[in-house]
């Protein structure tokens, strides 16, 4: 597996889903992470442990813009530092708890973390796009990089006279394990951002958003269009390996949500 | 790891004497190795299942118990398995991903009933620990913390309502704890809760434990179910602190004044030279 | 009414979730089901045939299996049709499909609890593969549901197949199986939490936080 060290800016959840007052686990490689987003909507990015007894912080719970443990309470502002242990209120917590941090950044409506000491911003991507979904694929990044790479994958995407394109991805990459996809005629999404976290040596997290085109009304058709692929670029890349067979569908005419009438209602 | 000498020294219960019954066996696994329980025409017998050498038995507080050493020190005494009138109930072996001692750790501790055991041991706005004592006995062989309060919402089966209660903690053993609480229907007396814990594996533990009380309203089934809640409610915590051993080095977790308990119980351990579940310090370097 | 318990089982669960939604009386009988396997005793073989909790009396009736009990409360308690929507023959197959689904969380996800938890003796990889499949299926129709701009597994409103589906689901973790690669599962168990009435069991605290 390649080394998941977050070296570089690492996607590790959407930010739709970190909704203000909530705490979940991210795992890249040997890190595991707590995402949580306060009442201030700043999302964090901390080591997932407090540490008065090791407990992880991501079953801990958001009051206001500070992370409490589910231990014992311990609790933690937005920088990290301890500011209250509750069996004993009268003591200031010791200056020496801090919780590690990671950089982090919020860009095309996807969460992305790196390890503290990175020099370089995170990825940035014009345009006005929206969190799709993020997918569990059980094969590790590099292989799901491989078979964006070799333009296996054909997103179906509807012009606006109902006419069904293909395009085989041969998406630009930007940087480790992210994938962009453009399209220029789909009436219902102008590109599809596709990035990678790397959870496992088996498990891949796909993060996906969407630069719709056209009214926000028509927005959930594209969601949902992009998420129909993406269960076919998961079962595409899982079954490879597996050997199961496409059912002799030429490669071209996949995925099979092709067949399907996307057209204007 | 090899096995430290302390830890090899003890006694440790490997199931329920109703586990093994006449006729029966129980094969289970104990600090890494198979053991094989059976009883025949009435005597137990255990023995190691890899080359069948055969191990110390005993039956004591309702459990089997068996250890790897040739001369082990004795099992300690818990006279209160004596008294007339108290009630036995044994939970069960619940199988737990951590080392036996972060179990027995949160065991002593109080700090974590509002948060863990809401509404039942503790309650959040009621959540400071008063300052208690905890010293090691005469021969440093076990542990005593003394002096504990905490108001609890719903400290037994039998409570109806809050009441501050006060605990009494034992550490006999470096994989078994006692606890002692005010007994809601005596002044004389004590209600023992306690656990045996198997160690599994360093980082895998199978925790036994009874309850034995006074007791006349609730059913023995009662019991056992309130027992199991709180434990589960317990072990979810256990199977996610980190790391999985218990870290024995000064400064690798923060530990208060509250958590007297906890401080007194990794010294002990690291004074006994134990190393069996626990991160020493020449691990973690 | 009486309902035959144990404290640690999410398909007892399921049950005091329901009589706590309708606002019903339902004495609890507690069953020793571990370590006293009372379920199997004679007595116990005399109420339900198959050795299961939960069972439920009421009026003389002996109802087993937690979907089949689900529905019988629904029916019978829930005036207003909230929680099985009898009336519109797509919800009626929307629902029943999904307690049909809740039977494969608890053979896969519960089984492997089982193993970590209690020792039983089965293959423990096999459940916890299985309980990701089954887990994937939720996530991928959770996930079209929120497109849809819906909550709930069918219909508008929570239903007995949002009550089936949750135990199991919240419980994945005493099995060893983390909650993290589905995250629209995991914001459908926080709604759940939200529902009035809820309470928690063992286990699956964290999530209402």
């Amino acid at each position: 597996m390649e080394e998941a060290s977050l070296s570089s800016w690492t996607a590790v959840g959407l930010s739709a889903a970190v909704s203000p007052g909530t705490a979940c686990r991210a795992l890249v490689g040997d890190h595991d992470l707590v995402i949580w987003r306060g009442r201030d909507r700043q999302v964090r990015v901390w080591e997932n442990r407090c540490p008065h007894r090791g407990m992880r912080l991501s079953y801990g719970f958001v009051r206001g813009d500070r992370l409490t443990c589910c231990y014992h309470g311990w609790t933690y502002d937005g920088e990290g530092a301890c500011t209250l242990i509750p069996a004993r209120p009268d003591l200031a917590p010791p200056k020496a708890v801090r919780i590690g941090q990671y950089a982090r950044a919020e860009h095309a409506g996807i969460i992305w973390a790196a390890s503290g000491s990175i020099g370089m911003e995170a990825p940035s991507f014009p345009g006005d796009w929206i969190g799709c979904r993020s997918i569990a694929i059980d094969r590790p990044r590099e292989e799901v990089d491989s078979h964006f790479a070799s333009g296996r994958f054909i997103l179906s995407h509807p012009d606006q006279h109902g006419e069904i394109n293909r395009i085989a991805c041969a998406p630009s990459l930007n940087g480790d394990g992210v994938h962009r996809i453009e399209l220029h005629d789909s009436h219902l999404f102008e590109a599809v951002l596709c990035a990678g976290q790397p959870v496992s040596g088996t498990q891949t997290m796909l993060h996906v958003s969407v630069r719709p085109r056209g009214a926000a009304g028509k927005h959930g058709e594209a969601l949902r269009h992009v998420s129909d692929w993406l269960k076919e670029v998961r079962t595409l890349v899982e079954n490879r390996r597996a050997g199961i067979r496409t059912l002799g569908v030429p490669r071209a005419r996949l995925p099979h949500i092709l067949e399907r009438d996307h057209g204007p209602g | 790891m090899a096995l430290d000498e302390f830890t090899r020294s003890h006694w440790y219960a490997i199931g329920r004497l109703e586990d093994v019954p006449d006729g029966g066996s129980r094969s289970t696994r104990l600090l890494g190795h198979d053991v094989v329980a059976e009883r025949r025409a009435e005597a137990l017998s255990i023995r190691l299942k890899a080359d069948g050498a055969p191990l110390k038995a005993q039956e004591r507080y309702g459990h089997v118990w068996t250890t790897l050493h040739d001369d082990p020190r004795p099992l300690y005494d818990i006279p209160e398995f004596e008294e007339k009138g108290r009630r036995l109930v044994t939970a069960g072996c619940v199988s737990v991903r951590c080392s036996g001692l972060r179990a027995v750790e949160n065991f002593l501790d109080l700090a974590h009933f509002p948060f863990v055991h809401a509404g039942i041991l503790g309650v959040e706005e009621q959540a400071t620990v008063e300052q208690y004592e905890v010293e090691p006995d005469r021969n440093e062989d076990e542990l005593w913390a003394t002096s504990c309060k905490f108001y609890q919402p719903r400290a037994a089966a039998t409570a109806e309502s809050g009441q501050v209660t006060h605990y009494k903690y034992r550490v006999p053993h470096p994989f078994s704890t006692i606890l002692y609480k005010t007994c809601p229907i005596r002044d004389d007396a004590w209600d023992l809760i306690g656990l045996f814990i198997q160690p599994v594996e360093e980082d895998l533990s199978d925790v036994h434990s009874f309850v034995l009380v006074f007791d006349e309203d609730n059913s023995d089934t009662d019991l056992l179910h309130f027992q199991q809640t709180i434990f589960l409610q317990d072990r979810f915590i256990l199977e996610n602190q980190v790391p999985r051993l218990l870290p024995l080095v000064p400064g690798s977790e923060t530990p208060t004044r509250a958590d007297a308990s906890s401080i007194a119980y990794r010294r002990w351990l690291r004074k006994k030279g134990l190393t069996y579940g626990a991160l020493p310090a020449i691990r973690a370097a | 009414m009486k309902l035959y318990d144990y404290v640690l089982s999410g398909n007892c669960y399921k049950i005091r979730l329901l009589v706590r939604f309708l606002e019903i009386e339902c004495e609890i009988v507690a069953v020793d089901f571990y370590p006293g396997r009372e379920h199997k005793s004679a007595a116990f073989l005399g109420i339900n045939p198959l050795g299961q909790i939960p069972v439920l009396e009421d009026d003389g009736l002996v109802i087993r299996d937690a979907q089949a009990i689900l529905l019988y409360l629904a029916n019978k308690y829930d005036g207003h049709g909230r929680w099985w929507p009898s009336g519109d023959p797509r919800l009626v197959g929307e629902v029943t499909m999904w307690l049909v689904f809740a039977d494969r969380i608890t053979a896969t996800s519960s089984a492997a609890r089982m193993h970590d938890v209690l020792g039983y003796d089965l293959d423990v990889g096999a459940a916890r593969a299985g309980a990701r499949s089954v887990f994937r299926v939720l996530e991928d129709h959770l996930t079209d549901r929120e497109f849809g701009g819906h909550e709930w597994i069918a219909g508008p409103a929570p239903t007995i197949a949002d009550i089936a589906c949750f135990p199991y689901t919240a419980l994945a973790h005493d099995g060893g199986i983390d909650l993290s690669p589905w995250p629209a599962i995991r914001r459908w168990l926080r709604r759940f939490t939200n529902l009035p009435g809820f309470f928690t069991m063992p286990g699956i605290d964290h999530i209402r936080r």
